[in-house]
């Protein structure tokens, strides 16, 4: 029996804390025409703006299910991406769609995290609002320009508070792994995920395990998402190893030196 | 109750009775003593009506209810009320009075012509008492039990009436309802008692489309807004998007967030808009807006000065 060759994927992606689905607007038109992008879009934020933002991954991850089905609904294999909250959010999605036996879920790519079992020791949560933001800033070692503007920061709080306590108080749902591959990337510099911290979801999976770093910290794909969505492009399709590592690994290095 | 304010209301504005289950029409169903069901069933069937203009009305115990209404309404963007009206009755987070749920039929419908209200005549023939007394039994039980869920305020405005000699709502408790909109609350205080509606229901009403309409009357019609000024003001205001957002094109009914467009973009295009327009447009209600069509709309309604 032949199987048809994988002819594109749909590529879930769940954002960071405080962040819509908007950050990946410009995915669709950087990823190959394999790949198809869609971000989703959690309560609080955005078009979403007069709901309540969830407090717990697993209500959130429960919320999301299906639109992250209804996303899936052209047949194409389903690849989910999540980076820092986003990475734990898409693990625990990961875990329903698994349950739903849909198996359409193809793979997790999860950025800028540590396993799900390394709880976050450094909180926000529960900070005064100058102090919290000043906390973010320092994770996430960047200041979003929005920040600057008051009524927008305004808006955003909410949804970046109730992240950061969805975040800060995870515990995963279970202790049996995925039977789906990981893939885990990091920025190089990132000092909220160490390399051996994003090495850990290593046993959150009983398939294959690949990691790789980019250059720079933890907010790296700001900067590389042309190369992260290469590689997640390479990686999806079975492309070989030796056609991607020299790439990220070279970079990461380079940066490492200067 | 509201048969008399269909010819007072303008084309542009469709009047939408809620009939509670246990009588007329629904004399069949049984009573519901919980407002928040009512709410849930209201909230339900007015989804046919997603992404057009609502606004809620309720008296006395509907004002709770169309309260609860607004709440759920919000959830959804598309389907969020324009503007709440509530006429006696108190802010929900205040505490209401207790009615005596162990009078007599004759202790209960000497209390009702003391209030006054609507289909008193219909209590002068005690036959139809069985007919009568049950449901609004039934309705006082609602308003007893009744406690808000949550106190998180609306994000619509809302306007309350009262009779100037209500005495089941003093007319200054009614500042309370304050606390429960983060926009803007107008008190109107009437002539007459809680049951001041039915006696003048077209000052109420005048009141009500004044708000709804601030410009001309029949201003509000669906039709007239799509053939006047706002279309083109629509096409101009998307071009402005056109500009921000990377030279993708935009329509008139195209979505902010759909187009690419991000909180940076929002705002160049939201201080765009203030040097082109002259109107102050809040970020939020630039999200809320979404299209260029709805924001051509608020630039009109701060042109108007509403």
């Amino acid at each position: 029996m032949s199987v048809a060759p994988m002819q594109h994927i749909t590529l879930v992606c769940a954002p960071f804390a405080g962040a819509g689905a908007s950050f990946y607007h410009p995915w669709r038109t950087l990823a190959g025409d394999r790949v198809r992008v869609v971000g989703l879009e959690l309560a609080g934020r955005e078009r979403r703006l007069l709901e309540e933002p969830h407090r717990d991954v697993h209500e959130a991850a429960k919320a999301s299910l299906e639109s992250v089905l209804s996303a899936a609904e052209d047949d194409a294999p389903l690849v989910l991406f999540g980076h820092s909250v986003g990475a734990v959010l898409m693990y625990e999605l990961a875990h329903l769609l698994s349950a739903r036996d849909s198996g359409r879920l193809k793979r997790l790519f999860v950025s800028g995290s540590p396993g799900p079992w390394t709880q976050r020791t450094r909180r926000a949560t529960g900070l005064a609002d100058d102090e919290f933001f000043a906390r973010v800033e320092e994770f996430a070692g960047f200041r979003h320009e929005a920040l600057d503007h008051p009524e927008m920061r305004d808006l955003i709080l909410p949804a970046l508070r109730a992240d950061c306590e969805m975040h800060e108080n995870y515990w995963p749902s279970t202790d049996e792994p995925l039977s789906i591959p990981i893939f885990s990337v990091r920025g190089s510099t990132d000092e909220l995920a160490t390399p051996e911290q994003a090495q850990e979801w290593r046993d959150a999976t009983v398939s294959e395990f690949g990691f790789t770093e980019m250059a720079g910290g933890h907010m790296y794909l700001a900067d590389h998402a042309h190369e992260l969505l290469r590689l997640i492009e390479a990686v999806s399709f079975g492309e070989t190893t030796e056609d991607r590592r020299p790439v990220a690994a070279q970079s990461a290095a380079a940066s490492e030196k200067s | 109750m509201f048969s008399s304010w269909y010819p007072l209301l303008p084309a542009g504005i469709e009047l939408i009775s809620v009939q509670y289950p246990g009588r007329h029409d629904r004399m069949t169903e049984r009573y519901v003593e919980d407002v928040s069901l009512v709410a849930d069933q209201v909230a339900a069937e007015l989804r046919e009506w997603r992404g057009r203009p609502i606004a809620l009305f309720g008296h006395s115990v509907g004002a709770a209810i169309a309260y609860e209404v607004a709440i759920r309404l919000e959830r959804d963007l598309e389907s969020s009320p324009q503007h709440l009206f509530v006429s006696g009755r108190m802010a929900p987070h205040h505490g209401h009075g207790k009615t005596d749920q162990t009078l007599s039929d004759e202790d209960l419908v000497a209390e009702v012509r003391r209030f006054g209200g609507h289909g008193l005549e219909a209590l002068e023939v005690r036959d139809l008492w069985p007919v009568i007394l049950p449901p609004l039994r039934a309705d006082l039980r609602m308003a007893d039990r009744y406690r808000p869920a949550s106190l998180k305020p609306l994000q619509i405005p809302v306007t309350a009436f009262v009779g100037d000699s209500d005495h089941m709502c003093p007319p200054a408790e009614l500042a309370s309802w304050r606390d429960a909109t983060s926009v803007e609350l107008d008190v109107q205080v009437m002539h007459g008692g809680h049951h001041y509606l039915t006696e003048q229901p077209e000052r109420v009403v005048e009141a009500i489309v004044r708000r709804l309409c601030p410009t001309v009357p029949g201003a509000g019609r669906p039709e007239a807004r799509s053939r006047g000024p706002s279309a083109s003001l629509a096409q101009e205001v998307a071009e402005l998007w056109h500009e921000h957002l990377d030279g993708r094109e935009v329509g008139v009914d195209d979505e902010f967030f759909e187009l690419g467009g991000n909180s940076l973009i929002g705002m160049r295009i939201i201080a765009g808009m203030a040097e082109r327009y002259g109107t102050e447009l809040s970020v939020r209600a630039f999200y809320l807006a979404q299209t260029p069509a709805r924001v051509a709309e608020l630039i009109e309604e701060g042109r108007a000065g509403s």
